[in-house]
């Protein structure tokens, strides 16, 4: 069974995403900051990190730099799931590399959960991707402009 | 002017050949005559005399006598009588010989005179600043003093004599003007006074002069010549080119210049003036410039004003004064104090400048910015508000789609519904405080002004705020000294504050005390209403405390905390309710120790103030002025 780590401060993301993930098939591990994250990595591996960006204590960029800045972790895929629609935040995501980019309420678990299971299993469930809609690596659409400005 | 000289010959070079041999002439012909009547008179009667003592010596008793002896007596005594009559003609000679001497003398002496006065005459005419000359009837030059000879170019003023205006460095046309005026003056035989004229000058250069004629008259022979006298005015003119020029800068200056004496009164205001403030010069100059204020300023602005113009300072500032239709006006103003040679300050220059169109631009440049930032803070916010609500609605948005999934336990589900529930509720809540906060920071809130007891608003807001508390480890205490106490003010927005601040405060307490201490206090001659919110909290970070206010500071990153989410939208509520209120915020926090919040409130106002929100939080850190921060 692949593991998934999944880092997000907020208590009714962490229910429900963590559930979703529970449901399609994963075994989930739930931390509520970037430090806790942080300390799980340095003795077990996830199969991928499903990652928010605006938390305390290690933000979700910090994670990601030291993920992408250790050997034994640069190569553990991350997806991002966030509520912040900052330009900047997501090209400074994507530089450091970043397997997908999600904003929150804005993408159906279904989406999510196929997502997930490309980067985590290297293969792709053909149910939940018949079912979705094609899913947008970058999900950031062009009509939440006005907040990225 | 009028100065007379010698009618035919200078006073000096001729005397000798015409005032003289006059005086001499009439003098000897009187004391000829006199000298021969005199001696006739004497001699015939010596002789008539003589020849009575001869015939008394021929008559007396002298018969002893020879005849010859009787000749030789009588020829002595003819002798002696022509002795006499000869010495007396010598010695009568003699005395009219003296008065002649006399006469000389006194002739001298008054010639010896006059040369000084000549001599005195021709100093004056030599040493006064003015250039003096004379010509005869043909406009030829007859003499010239020495101010005048060094403009003609002459190395000495005996040279003009015979010269004309055409042999001098003047220009022709200055030449025929001049000649032109002498025959004028000559023939009318009247004085052509003060009259401006160019000269150029042995030196080059053209020069500018006043110059008065008069026409030389004789008793006899009437007119005979003109004498002329002027004055170099090329400085004076230059200064009196230069202040036109100034003069004219200054009327078609669009700043407006207003010119007073020592005491105040105008003596001059220019046409920007007028222009600007419906006054005419004439009717203001004489009256003191109280006549455009506006009554906007204080009697202590015009003294402070007066007293730095009087030590002779210059004065710079903006006021407010009145037009003559009665309409106000800003204008900035600068007044130069003007001192004469003794130091003492005699007039005062004002230079004023309407500053309306800068002010009404200054206004809506400011405006402009305003609404920038308002755009830039909006956007801002709504992508802060993006974020806040997207969080919770992903959360919503992932149960929902489970809880239509078939395979979900019954467990599941009503966790979910529960968690939903939550979720709303937040949502809700950080959308009402946004509203409220864009309400408030709006200016455009309604207000309801009223009477508002302290103890009881207070009161009521820690009983609301009460569950948030755990009592066995946190005290919650309101005092309000006196117990009466009491402000003008909307009762629903303090409520509202004392909820918010007591509520931020219950957050971050874990163990001690929330205490509220409510006042009254006078500060700057109004009544104010001083509470301060004071727990034991974890307290406030420095860096934080600086950006208290600001709405979503709390989830923007700045206040990172496990334990307390939100918006940080409840201080900048408070900030718009203090404004309101004429008050203001201040923070004092310790990391660690705890954190104050005196509220300063106005408990005077029986209408809300238009104060800006932005200026109603003062952050004190701690320990850094304590006191001052608290009464600022």
């Amino acid at each position: 069974m692949e593991t998934v780590l999944f880092v997000d401060d907020a208590p009714g993301c962490q229910l429900a995403i963590s559930a979703a993930l529970r449901m399609g098939g994963f075994e989930v591990t739930s931390i509520r900051d970037g430090m806790a994250a942080l300390e799980y990595l340095e003795d077990r591996r996830p199969d991928l990190i499903l990652l928010d960006l605006g938390m305390p204590e290690a933000s979700g960029i910090e994670v990601l730099g030291r993920v992408r800045g250790e050997p034994r972790w640069a190569t553990i895929p991350v997806i991002v799931f966030t509520a912040s629609t900052d330009a900047a935040l997501r090209a400074r995501a994507e530089e450091l590399g970043v397997q997908g980019f999600f904003i929150k309420s804005r993408v159906s678990i279904r989406e999510l959960l196929a997502v997930v299971r490309k980067y985590a299993t290297g293969t792709t469930s053909v149910t939940l991707e018949e079912s979705g809609p094609r899913i947008k690596r970058f999900a950031c659409a062009t009509d939440d402009g006005l907040a990225t400005a | 002017m009028m100065i007379q000289p010698q009618p035919t010959c200078t006073p000096r070079d001729d005397r000798e050949a015409c005032g003289q041999p006059e005086y001499s002439a009439g003098s000897s012909i009187a004391a000829r005559w006199k000298h021969w009547s005199v001696r006739a008179v004497i001699q015939i009667a010596l002789i008539i005399v003589g020849f009575g003592s001869y015939e008394l010596v021929k008559e007396t008793n002298f018969s002893h006598l020879t005849k010859v002896q009787s000749h030789i007596v009588s020829t002595v005594v003819v002798g002696i009588l022509s002795a006499g009559i000869i010495l007396r003609g010598v010695r009568v000679s003699g005395q009219l010989l003296d008065s002649e001497m006399a006469l000389n003398l006194a002739l001298r002496e008054s010639t010896v005179k006059s040369r000084q006065q000549a001599e005195l005459l021709g100093s004056i005419i030599g040493r006064i600043p003015n250039h003096v000359f004379w010509k005869d009837l043909n406009n030829v030059y007859l003499g010239c003093n020495d101010q005048f000879a060094v403009t003609a170019g002459l190395r000495d003023r005996h040279e003009i004599v015979g010269k004309t205006d055409f042999d001098l460095p003047w220009t022709r046309e200055e030449s025929e003007s001049y000649r032109h005026i002498d025959q004028q003056v000559m023939r009318s035989g009247q004085a052509v006074l003060d009259m401006e004229e160019s000269q150029h000058t042995a030196e080059g250069v053209h020069t500018c002069v006043v110059t008065s004629k008069v026409p030389l008259r004789d008793r006899d022979t009437g007119v005979y010549g003109v004498l002329g006298i002027y004055i170099d005015i090329s400085d004076r003119k230059r200064i009196e080119v230069l202040l036109q020029s100034r003069m004219a800068a200054i009327d078609a200056a669009a700043d407006m210049v207003v010119i007073t004496d020592g005491a105040g009164k105008i003596t001059y205001v220019n046409p920007a003036f007028t222009k600007a403030t419906g006054y005419a010069a004439e009717e203001v100059i004489g009256q003191t410039p109280r006549v455009i204020r506006s009554g906007q300023h204080g009697k202590d602005f015009y003294e402070a004003m007066w007293r730095t113009i009087l030590s002779g300072s210059v004065w710079q500032g903006e006021l407010v004064n009145r037009r003559k239709d009665g309409s106000l006006y800003p204008e900035e103003m600068t007044i130069t104090p003007i001192r004469n040679d003794s130091g003492a300050v005699v007039k005062f220059v004002a230079i004023k400048r309407d500053v309306t169109v800068k002010k009404e631009q200054q206004a809506l440049a400011s405006e402009r910015g305003h609404l920038r930032e308002s755009v830039a803070a909006m956007e801002q916010v709504l992508g802060i508000v993006g974020h806040e609500l997207r969080t919770p609605l992903a959360g919503v948005r992932a149960m929902a789609e489970l809880l239509l999934m078939d395979q979900i336990t019954l467990q599941d589900q009503s966790h979910f519904l529960k968690s939903i529930n939550q979720e709303v509720v937040r949502m809700s809540g950080t959308i009402n405080d946004l509203l409220e906060a864009a309400r408030l920071n709006s200016g455009r809130a309604q207000w309801n002004w009223s009477v508002v007891g302290m103890l009881e608003t207070w009161r009521e807001a820690a009983d609301s705020i009460a569950p948030l508390v755990d009592p066995t480890r946190v005290s919650l205490e309101v005092i309000a000294d006196p117990e009466s106490l009491e402000m003008g003010g909307d009762a629903d927005a303090i409520r509202r504050l004392a909820v918010n601040l007591l509520s931020n405060a219950a957050k971050h307490t874990d163990g001690g005390s929330i205490r509220v201490h409510a006042s009254g206090v006078e500060e700057g001659g109004k009544t104010w209403i001083r509470i301060e919110v004071t727990d034991t909290g974890r307290g406030i970070a420095p860096e934080i405390v600086s950006r208290l206010g600001e709405a979503f500071a709390l989830n923007a990153g700045v206040v990172g905390s496990k334990h307390v989410r939100g918006a940080g939208l409840g201080l900048s509520i408070c900030r718009g309710i203090a404004a309101a209120h004429g008050g203001r915020l201040s923070v004092r926090s310790e990391p660690g120790a705890g954190t104050s919040i005196i509220v300063m409130l106005r408990a005077d106002l029986d209408a809300p103030t238009r104060q800006e929100p932005e200026a109603c939080i003062v952050n004190v850190m701690p320990d850094s002025n304590r006191e001052q921060g608290w009464t600022k």
